[in-house]
């Protein structure tokens, strides 16, 4: 599994862990009324999940598994995942805090952002979404 | 296909069949238009049975199958933990499904107590799905000791 898959999918473990813990404490506050500010952390629970455990689940997976561009076993070059990644955990914060303490503006920055890392994720990907290429190897010539 | 995925992957399906019962209730509940419909209460447990029953089960299941190999003596890691991962998993999600709802249509002492319960569950199989699928993250296949 290259670098990048790593960091993101433990990146999405680690928000399915905290998200539904989140998630957990909310069910216990509707239970029996423990901690009820956690009910401002509904919209996080929801994109942490979502986006934070899904969306990163997916990037790292696609990353790693998806035809390689030649027989090299190339994955094309690694910055725009990289790129993609930092703009989700960045829409993912600020989505995290404007959910917590509202904030107009937040909505606008983070759709772009991640808007932005669909862009890249997309363009990275778009080349890979092929059959399997088998070319011959450089050193034996046809 | 190791035992252990497919018991995930089986159960996955059981809760995706779960969800669009439940969901289909909803929608057909609707065509009485009744003053309060009691199955809206049902909208956390659809979304749940399909994002945490389905889709999460689903691709943890996946993961113990395909995800690199811990080591080659225990390809899965500690199976236990996995096992434990499973029926934390699918007890406080299940368990939730009845009681959750039940705060709204029967409330009392051991519905809310349930729930507690429930939660624990529910967030302990998510920190032990994490202790077995963290090790298997990694780079190569560790070498026999
Ligand atoms: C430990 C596991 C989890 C617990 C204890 C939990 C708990 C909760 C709670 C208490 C709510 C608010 C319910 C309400 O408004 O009355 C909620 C909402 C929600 N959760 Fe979770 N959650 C968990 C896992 C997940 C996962 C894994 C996902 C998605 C992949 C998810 C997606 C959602 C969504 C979409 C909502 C909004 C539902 C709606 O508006 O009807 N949750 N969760
Ligand atoms: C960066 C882009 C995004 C922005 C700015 C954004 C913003 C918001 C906002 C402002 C809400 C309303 C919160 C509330 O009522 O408290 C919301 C709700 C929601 N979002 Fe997003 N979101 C984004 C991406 C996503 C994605 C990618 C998903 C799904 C994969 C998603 C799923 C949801 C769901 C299910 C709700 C309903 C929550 C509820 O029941 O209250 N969002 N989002």
């Amino acid at each position: 599994m290259p670098k990048f898959s790593i960091f993101s999918i433990r990146a999405s473990l680690l928000y399915l862990v905290i998200g539904g813990s989140v998630g957990g404490i909310m069910l216990v506050s509707k239970a029996i009324g423990f901690l009820p500010w956690i009910w401002y952390w509904r919209t996080a629970h929801i994109h942490a999940m979502l986006v934070g455990w899904l969306l990163n689940l997916i990037f790292g997976v696609a990353f790693w598994i998806l035809p390689r561009l030649d027989a090299h076993g190339w994955r094309g070059s690694p910055w725009l995942v990289w790129l993609a990644s930092g703009l989700l955990h960045s829409a993912l914060a600020v989505l995290v805090w404007a959910s917590i303490w509202p904030w107009s503006a937040a909505i606008a920055i983070a759709s772009s952002l991640e808007c932005l890392a669909a862009i890249a994720i997309a363009w990275h990907c778009w080349p890979r979404l092929q059959p399997l290429i088998i070319e011959p190897r450089p050193a034996q010539n046809k | 296909m190791p035992t252990l995925a497919r018991y995930y992957i089986r159960t996955a399906f059981v809760w995706l069949v779960l969800a669009f019962a439940i969901g289909i209730a909803m929608l057909t509940s609707q065509l009485w238009a009744l003053k309060t419909n009691p199955l809206a209460a049902l909208q956390i447990v659809f979304y749940h049975a399909l994002m945490v029953g389905w889709v999460t089960q689903l691709i943890v299941g996946v993961a113990i199958w395909l995800f690199p190999v811990h080591t080659r003596e225990q390809p899965r890691g500690n199976e236990k933990v996995a096992w434990a991962a499973y029926a934390t998993f699918n007890l406080g999600l299940g368990l939730r499904s009845i009681v959750e709802p039940m705060l709204q249509w029967a409330p009392s002492g051991l519905v809310k107590w349930t729930v507690v319960g429930a939660a624990c569950l529910q967030v302990a199989a998510l920190w032990l799905v994490l202790l077995m699928l963290w090790p298997r993250v990694k780079a190569k296949v560790s070498k026999a000791k």
